[in-house]
């Protein structure tokens, strides 16, 4: 079931609906089966998975919780259980492709493989969410949870089971251990939310896709053309993993729950360092957490603190996809970070607005790597200028459909912010006219074809 | 804008707000649902029902063509009508509607069809894969004004077949574009972003969309097209046919003494010229071909007509636009072996 799916709107009204009648442990009750209905709807196999999950890693924090002796031997073997399924569905055929692949290129042997493994949608995603939680338990960062519902619903709470925010256990399960209350401005706040995200999927991400297609496809979109594609990507990509995450955020507030906060205008964004404090923050400092600083972070010298960033970025590139392109994108990334770091070259020696400008520019080169597998077409294309004047048409187009997104970003400032929240009359004049803007926005703007969300490839 | 206000979201350490702030707070939102609920119906909301079109009858019965061709986007870009007569010597039109489904055929031939004065002797549908038995009248948005064009009263047979398909989604679909007619509207505003696109680059909206389509037709595409669109099979024949507006179609065509031809058009055949679809598709053909033959109808199949290049294709379906007389005088051929392309 997808957020722009006439569906998912008819559970989440039910569940809006029954949900704010009932005792919290129903109210839970409720939130879990919804869990379930929602990632079995399309194949009920990947509700058995998700159990899968589920039980693997109560039973491992309640071992980890009640015998500390052996705390370690239990956490292994959930790391292990969980990366192991991970591996298994996510990373089989990359690995056993590159391995045909390298035997081939030193002719030691070769063969033809032809793996397919389903990729249950969401299981990145999850896999790090109840990683995070057995880790936590182990580092005392929170504890042990009897109640196997609670922790359940933590794994598998449906507005951000597939594709995040990565929440932790110490933001998530207390909310599902308090009793909640109806709260009309947090229910404004979240329908507001909610229509924002999906203005977001099906009138900017959609259409702008279509562009992004449209390039990609193309055998000799020339460097223009190239360039144009690329810009389009960016948009695309910030409207629709943001846009999924606002609508996830917004029905968790319709329910009394608060989610993460994943996006902060990256587009704003002065450094590469600047940008993973405002793109995926869940995720970035979930690798800051369990991989950067379990490495030594940057207590130990220039040089390890280097080799970190490097690892940790070559992680956070494969956990989006089995494919090279992922992992030299993350590399990128630890490349820009490392350089701005070193200051001498590029950072801190720019007033911000150029270093603004700067990142932005190279960030949209770090997409081309994400959006492209085959970097010898980038290299092809990139030497040869055609086909000018429809590239501009369709940078404008893309950048006409992005507007709102650099709007926003404007009047989502702390000046302009208190302005609308100074009053709850202001408040809700503010959210009214947001929320009306982007639902008449959607009617009339959307795409005829809504495509899958991208990160639920990952 | 304030979509994510996060500092005043609350949280759950913050609940327990006063009576009377929760009260107005309540007030607030009730007036808040009110303005996005109403207001947006007022947009976009027909005075009535849009009545029949009689005109549609009354340039057919005009045009009094012997043979009319019913399809969608796909018939559009391989038959030209013009063409035909010149190339047959027989007078052909076509009522090719873009996106059209067999719900909007069905229509088509009782309504504008039946209804002319000046019948014409047979009608062609061209369709792909096994759209003939999927119960929609579009293939693509639902476009509610039309149908209600082409329709003369409740339509009952038409509506059942329609009502029989509906899942969970496409109800709450129906009744929101109720509410929200503008719902029901074809995204056609996203081309004036395009527009404006264009006109920012010194195109005009034509220039633009002609440039579009040689940039990025099939011929320069990177991946074939057999990954690009591979054809589509929803269901055995035998599970979908009685489900569907065939039945209908070939009722309505014996009714009006009309000679129906169902023309599947082959999707882009791989590279080395070979069909491209899967057995299960074979299959469904072989069963429609049957049902058709009992029925009175006939079929043909363009799937592996050895004229049809892979080249001609701009995508997995749709036809370069060049192609389209070459197609017409292939499709003259099979029809008058005697004329075909020589007149």
């Amino acid at each position: 079931m997808t957020f722009q799916s006439f569906e998912y709107a008819a559970l989440l009204v039910v569940v809006f609906a029954v949900y704010w009648f009932l005792p919290r442990l129903a109210q839970n009750a409720l939130l879990l089966i919804a869990s379930y209905v929602f990632y079995a709807y399309v194949d009920p196999r990947l509700a058995l998975l998700l159990g899968g999950y589920t039980i693997v890693n109560y039973l491992a924090a309640r071992a980890i919780d009640s015998d500390r002796d052996h705390a370690r031997r239990y956490l292994v073997l959930a790391v292990l259980a969980s990366l192991g399924a991970l591996g298994f569905f996510k990373y089989t055929g990359f690995f056993v492709d590159s391995m045909a692949t390298a035997l081939d290129v030193i002719g030691l042997a070769s063969f033809d493989s032809t793996l397919k493994i389903i990729l249950p949608v969401g299981i990145s995603f999850y896999t790090f969410q109840s990683l995070g939680y057995v880790i936590d338990v182990y580092t005392h960062r929170t504890h042990a949870r009897r109640d196997f519902v609670n922790t359940a619903l933590f794994i598998s709470f449906f507005p951000q089971l597939v594709a995040g925010p990565i929440e932790r256990a110490a933001n998530l399960l207390p909310q599902f251990e308090q009793s909640r209350k109806f709260r009309p401005d947090q229910t404004a706040s979240g329908l507001s939310l909610l229509t924002w995200g999906l203005f977001k999927k099906l009138v900017i991400a959609d259409n702008v896709g279509v562009i992004v297609d449209r390039v990609f496809s193309t055998s000799e979109p020339g460097a223009a053309m190239l360039w144009v594609g690329v810009f389009a990507f960016g948009i695309q990509i910030l409207a629709d993993f943001s846009g999924y995450t606002d609508i996830a955020r917004g029905s968790a507030r319709l329910l009394g729950i608060e989610l993460s906060l994943n996006f902060r205008h990256p587009w704003l964004a002065s450094s590469p360092t600047d940008f993973w404090r405002r793109w995926h923050i869940t995720l970035s400092t979930w690798l800051r957490d369990y991989v950067y600083i379990p490495l030594g972070g940057n207590r130990s010298g220039r040089r390890r603190t280097a080799i970190n960033i490097v690892i940790t970025f070559m992680l956070g590139g494969l956990w989006h996809g089995a494919a090279w392109n992922f992992v030299i994108w993350g590399l990128f990334h630890a490349g820009l970070i490392l350089l701005w770091r070193s200051g001498s070259l590029l950072g801190s020696r720019f007033a911000m607005p150029v270093s603004t400008a700067l990142t932005f520019v190279l960030l949209a080169a770090g997409w081309l790597l994400f959006r492209e597998s085959d970097l010898a077409f980038v290299g092809e294309n990139l030497s040869q200028i055609r086909d000018l004047q429809l590239a501009v048409a369709l940078g404008a187009t893309a950048l006409l459909y992005s507007l709102p997104i650099w709007l926003h970003a404007i009047v989502d400032q702390p000046r302009f912010a208190a302005y609308w929240n100074r009053t709850d009359v202001s408040r809700t004049i503010g959210l009214t006219a947001v929320t009306l803007t982007s639902f008449i926005g959607i009617l009339l703007l959307r795409a005829d074809v809504s495509a899958e969300f991208i990160y639920f490839r990952f | 804008m304030m979509t994510a206000p996060e500092r005043n979201s609350g949280t759950v350490a913050e609940q327990g707000t006063p009576h009377g702030a929760r009260r107005r707070a309540t007030v607030l939102l009730a007036a808040m649902l009110a303005v996005l609920l109403i207001v947006p119906t007022l947009f976009g909301r027909a005075s009535a029902v849009e009545p029949f079109d009689q005109s549609a009858v009354e340039r057919l019965g005009s045009a009094a063509p012997a043979i009319v061709f019913l399809g969608n986007s796909l018939l559009e870009t391989r038959i030209d009508p013009g063409y035909m007569n010149e190339l047959a010597g027989v007078r052909s039109a076509s009522l090719a509607v873009d996106g059209a489904g067999p719900g909007t055929w069905y229509l088509q031939l009782k309504n504008v069809i039946g209804g002319s004065l000046n019948r014409p002797r047979t009608v062609f549908i061209f369709f792909h894969d096994d759209l003939i038995t999927r119960p929609i009248s579009f293939t693509g948005p639902q476009d509610n004004a039309l149908t209600e064009r082409l329709s003369k009263g409740t339509e009952a047979e038409y509506r059942l077949v329609v009502s029989n398909a509906e899942t969970l989604g496409d109800r709450i679909r129906r009744g929101f574009a109720t509410i929200y007619p503008l719902a029901n509207a074809p995204s056609s505003d996203p081309n004036s972003v395009s527009s404006a696109g264009a006109f920012i680059a010194g195109l005009s909206r034509d220039e633009a969309r002609d440039e579009f389509d040689r940039v990025f037709e099939f011929a320069n595409l990177r991946t074939q097209g057999s990954d690009i669109q591979q054809p589509k099979f929803h269901g055995t024949f035998d599970s979908t046919v009685e489900k569907s507006f065939l039945p209908l179609l070939v009722e309505m065509a014996d009714e009006l003494s009309i000679e129906l031809i169902l023309v599947r058009v082959s999707a882009r055949p791989r590279d080395d010229g070979t069909p491209n679809e899967p057995d299960s598709l074979a299959e469904y053909t072989s069963n429609l071909s049957g049902y058709l033959a009992i029925n009175g109808a006939r079929y043909i199949d363009m799937t592996g007509h050895p004229d049809i290049d892979p080249g001609m294709y701009y995508d997995g379906y749709h036809l370069i636009n060049r192609y389209r007389s070459f197609y017409t005088e292939i499709f003259s051929e099979l029809l008058f072996p005697d004329r075909g392309a020589n007149p």
